[in-house]
């Protein structure tokens, strides 16, 4: 039985648990946790002090805050797309999470990634895979409409979809079915006949030079009927009526708060009506609705912290930002598709499935591998210079200061006492140097259970 | 308490240094003894340092040194506080010697620093001091620091004495020290200092200086910094392992294939280092005869080894450029005998599918052969301004420039496989959806120029021009000129080379030349690219990368240029090394005289 069934979504959905009270360390590391990677000290210091709507404010910075960076990354953009080397724009899109500013549009980012997705396996052409993720990117935390209108005439999604050519005599269904089935509706919410008209309404779109081109002369010009609206459907007229269907910002909402809440039970639809009044009331722009739930008293409570499996990416990008190190950027990207989290490669048109499927006997040992290597790495930096220096740092110098820090910063939930005696152990009696022993120690911490949820 | 040790722990290590010189006997003439009389006759490699005054003053005073100086790892190195603390040290040292460090080294090393290491492992240091009066005074005066050192920090005598034929010898640590004449002796063990002590004091009948092969190298040793000498006779294994007799690529065979051939045989190696100006020359050189190669290697050095590197032909961006004699099409034909197996066994199917590519044609008797065995490899910067589209990443361009046999038959030839080349990547290309080559050809009355471009992105048209990708930097063509030939990357090179002029250079086997400023620049060109990589590869933040690649340019930009020759005459093979390091004054001896 679902627990959502057992809570007021008024309440759920309110912030009074923390319209007038701090967020804490505990509640700031959580917010980061699932709004970004990982927890970096300096910005849990900072969010520790704020109400949640302040918080969640907080998440939205302005233009001006990204400006430099943005100019930096564009430098990196360019560069990637120079070597046209889809492993170093995995690189890049690692940088950005890492380095950003504004942590929580990466995130999103990942997450419409994951809902529109595209391989560069098959798409082949570095460029587009970079061009969707700048689409992706500018509306992650925006407009709905206007995210599916450009993703509906995107090269890479197109070609991934089998779609670079739909004339009149033999519509083309792909493109329609997944843009009903996938990316807005969700399945049962539409009827073949409507893939069959909605498919009418794209025929003459095609790709040219991977580029998007209206054929005017293979276009259907007729009437058509989707979802119960007859029209000409001119241009991409059909996509935002499918966007304005009753279905459409609960199928979103649910996906939504599965990526930010918890990955279990599915919530009753009754539960995120508040959320789906938002979305609809504000024309399909997220802004209002992600603010609502990463302030609501729900995604602070004891039902949703340490609730999510870590994906690879957050598992690795988030070890950079709780420990404040650099690594070889190129190389993590091949190790995170190892893991079954390749940046622009994810395995299906369905994205990732995420929760218990990031997790089996293999991927397991495969994530504790990859921690102990970006601990071991001879390219790994700390920007204190060393764990011991960065711990000394933030006011950890005895064995049992270290484990408290390094357990708050990287776990989501409570280690038990008898792991915490054993850990401990081994920072107070080894042999080796303090350093050494503190990498042990990270190491072992991520082989715990624990360690896997968010 | 820490700091007292630590300035112990300093005068412990200088003392280690310094007592080279401060024990001194004027019980014995030595003037008929050398480095080599007093080494052992199983020396198997030696170093001499006889200029070390002028060493120094090239290293500290003088234009090399003073450039070097700026390289940032050194100058940081120079700013550090392990420096800083040396130099107290070193400080405290002059006031107890009443000298200066520079002095006392001059004074201590007048006669020169010896290195040797016998066959057995162990190493043998000899200095020679200005005289036994100057040594023995420095001794008394060193060993009083180092005994009041250890006393005031409360740790026993550092420096354990005993008697060997009336002479004291000392124990610092692990290493033992000996004094005969003007001469220190330090070793690692008590009898190999016995040994250079009886040497001294009864001469000996065979010793390094008796060594034939040691008096022939040391009859052909100029006046040196530094000069070194190995004894490959005793070093080298009865049967030498396969990786000295066969290389396992075709380009590492082209390249070094005949050293093999050279370290399988000579019998002794030399070393050598010079400074002048800006300039250092650093040479190794071994006996050489041709017949150790044979027929098989005749590829590298020609007959009787006379083979000569073509004249080095200079571009106006020269970067980098191997100018050399290989005979190509004999390394390829004879490559079941120079090469591993597996080496030769892949090169047996290239052999095929590059037959097919050439219709049918032998590659390596039909159109390797059609090249005289004077080749140039030519890297080049490029001049970007020039390009429609501007790629991100700048490369320099490359050629490799022959001489045609038979330029009437082979033109056309070569001309046809080119652009069977061109159409071949125009399939490939058009299969995968990459972009095209458009084809071009030039001819005037002296050169014809058959060239490839790729064309813009079709349906792009938003592409920036100076943001195109990596294959804007190539445009693969070809260029005839008289029996010149030449086949580059790029359209602009192909076309320069054809007509380029070649540089006054003495005449070699092979001849590398790298220009630090071409290198410099075209690393200029790819600043944003360089800190980009570095941010994705390290994982730095832009001000780390920036800071990272500086230090990089700011190394590459202390050197001017560096240049590689192998040279053969009648019996002896050298390889010369002249770094020069840049500066204001006047270029490299060897600059394009076009």
């Amino acid at each position: 039985m679902s627990w959502f069934q057992d809570i007021d979504p008024a309440w759920a959905w309110s912030d009074s648990e923390f319209r007038d009270r701090k967020i804490g360390l505990r509640g700031a590391a959580h917010l980061l946790r699932r709004t970004g990677f990982g927890v970096p000290s300096d910005r849990q210091q900072e969010f520790a002090e704020l109400t949640s709507p302040e918080a969640a404010d907080r998440l939205f910075p302005d233009a001006v805050t990204v400006v430099e960076f943005e100019k930096s990354s564009a430098g990196l953009r360019r560069l990637v797309l120079g070597t046209g080397d889809t492993k170093q724009a995995a690189a890049w899109w690692l940088y950005r999470m890492r380095q950003s500013p504004d942590p929580f549009r990466e995130k999103m980012t990942l997450f419409w990634h994951g809902h529109f997705a595209s391989s560069i396996d098959k798409v082949k052409e570095t460029l587009l895979m970079v061009e969707q993720n700048d689409l992706l990117y500018k509306y992650a935390t925006g407009d709905f409409y206007a995210m599916a209108r450009g993703i509906s005439h995107d090269p890479a999604m197109l070609i991934y979809l089998d779609s670079v050519s739909n004339r009149k005599r033999h519509p083309n269904e792909n493109y329609a079915r997944e843009l009903m089935e996938l990316f807005c509706l969700g399945e049962g919410n539409y009827s073949e006949l409507d893939v069959q008209e909605l498919a009418r309404c794209f025929t003459g779109w095609e790709i040219k030079g991977d580029r998007f081109r209206f054929n005017k002369y293979q276009h259907d010009g007729n009437t058509k009927k989707v979802l119960g609206k007859t029209s000409m459907f001119a241009d991409d007229e059909a996509v935002g009526w499918v966007v304005d269907h009753h279905s459409c910002p609960k199928f979103l909402a649910k996906k939504i708060v599965t990526f930010l809440l918890a990955d279990e039970p599915v919530p009753p639809i009754e539960f995120l009506m508040p959320l789906v009044d938002t979305l609809r009331n504000e024309n399909m722009s997220f802004k209002g609705m992600l603010h609502k739930l990463i302030s609501s008293n729900i995604f602070y409570s004891d039902q949703v912290v340490g609730r999510k499996v870590r994906s690879p990416v957050e598992l690795a990008v988030g070890l950079l930002h709780s420990l404040d190190m650099t690594v070889d950027l190129v190389a993590l990207s091949d190790r995170l598709y190892n893991l079954g989290q390749g940046l622009f490669r994810p395995p299906s048109v369905k994205g990732w499935l995420g929760g218990r499927a990031w997790i089996n006997s293999s991927t397991l040992l495969g994530r504790a591998n990859l921690v102990e290597l970006l601990l071991r790495e001879e390219k790994t930096k700390f920007a204190a210079g060393s764990l011991e220096e960065t711990l000394k740092q933030k006011g950890a110098q005895k064995p049992a200061e270290q484990l408290h820090w390094l357990l708050e910063q990287l776990m989501a939930v409570p280690v038990p006492d008898g792991v915490q005696k054993q850990l401990i152990q081994v920072l107070k009696t080894s042999k080796d140097s303090v350093e050494e022993r503190l990498r042990i120690t990270v190491s072992a911490i991520a082989t715990l259970p624990e360690f896997q949820l968010n | 308490m820490s700091t007292t040790r630590s300035s112990f722990g300093g005068v412990v290590v200088l003392a280690v240094v310094c007592l080279f010189a401060t024990f001194t006997s004027a019980l014995f003439a030595d003037e008929e003894r050398t480095a080599s009389s007093l080494m052992s006759a199983n020396v198997v490699a030696y170093i001499e340092l006889t200029e070390t005054d002028s060493l120094i003053a090239h290293l500290l005073d003088r234009e090399f040194g003073k450039r070097i100086q700026e390289v940032p790892a050194l100058k940081a190195a120079l700013q550090s506080n392990q420096f800083k603390q040396g130099l107290v040290v070193l400080t405290l040292a002059e006031i107890g010697l009443n000298t200066t460090w520079r002095e006392f080294t001059q004074d201590f090393t007048a006669g020169g620093v010896y290195g040797a290491v016998e066959a057995n492992g162990n190493p043998v240091l000899l200095v020679k001091a200005k005289s036994g009066e100057w040594l023995d005074q420095a001794r008394e005066k060193v060993m009083n620091i180092v005994r009041t050192q250890a006393k005031r920090s409360g740790n026993s005598d550092p420096i354990k004495e005993s008697n060997y034929r009336d002479l004291t010898t000392y124990q610092v640590g692990e290493a033992w020290l000996g004094y005969v004449g003007d001469w220190l002796i330090v070793t690692q063990h008590e009898k190999t200092c016995h040994q250079v002590i009886d040497r001294f004091l009864d001469g000996a009948d065979a010793t390094l200086a008796d060594n034939k092969r040691f008096k022939q190298a040391k009859a052909n040793a100029g006046e040196n910094l530094a000069w070194a000498f190995v004894d490959a006779e005793k070093i080298r294994p009865k049967n030498p392992p396969d990786q000295l007799k066969y290389t396992d690529n075709i380009l590492a065979e082209i390249l070094f294939g005949g050293i093999l051939d050279v370290i399988r045989n000579t019998p002794y190696a030399t070393s050598s280092i010079k400074i002048e100006g800006r300039k250092l020359a650093w040479e190794v050189a071994a006996p050489f005869d041709a017949k150790w190669s044979g027929e098989s290697r005749q590829h590298f050095f020609g007959k009787q080894g006379k083979g000569e590197a073509p004249l080095r032909l200079q571009t106006k961006r020269h970067l980098a450029s191997m100018a050399a004699y290989r005979d190509i099409s004999q390394a390829w034909l004879r490559y079941s005998d120079l090469m591993t197996e597996k080496a030769a066994d892949g090169l047996a199917q290239a052999d095929a599918t590059l037959a097919t590519f050439f219709g049918g044609k032998d590659f390596g008797d039909d159109i390797l052969s059609t090249l005289r065995p004077q080749v140039q490899l030519i890297v080049s910067g490029q001049d970007f301004e020039e390009f429609p589209l501007k790629p991100t990443i700048k490369l320099p361009a490359f050629a490799l420039v022959g001489t045609l046999r038979d330029v009437k038959t082979m033109k056309p030839e070569l001309r046809r496989v080119f652009l069977s080349f061109v159409g071949f990547l125009n399939v490939v290309g058009a299969m995968e959806g990459n972009m095209q080559l458009n084809f071009d050809i030039q001819e005037d009355d002296d050169t014809s120029l058959l060239t490839s471009s790729f064309l813009p992105i079709k349906g792009k048209d938003d592409q920036r021009v100076d943001e195109a990708p990596i294959q804007f930097n190539f445009s693969p063509s070809v260029a005839f000129r008289g029996d010149r030939f030449v086949i580059s990357s790029s359209k602009a090179l192909a076309k320069e080379l054809a007509t380029a002029k070649a540089v006054q250079t003495t005449a070699s086997n092979t001849d590398i030349y790298a220009d630090g400023e071409q290198i410099g620049a075209i690393l200029k060109q790819n600043l944003e690219s360089l800190i980009g990589q570095n941010m994705l590869n390290e994982g730095h933040t832009r001000e780390q990368a920036e800071q990272e690649i500086n230090i990089i340019l700011t190394i590459v930009s202390a050197i001017r240029g560096a240049e590689l020759r192998l040279v053969t005459d009648d019996d002896l093979i050298r390889v010369k090394l002249q770094l020069e390091v840049s500066g204001s004054s006047e270029g490299t001896s060897d600059q394009a005289k076009q």
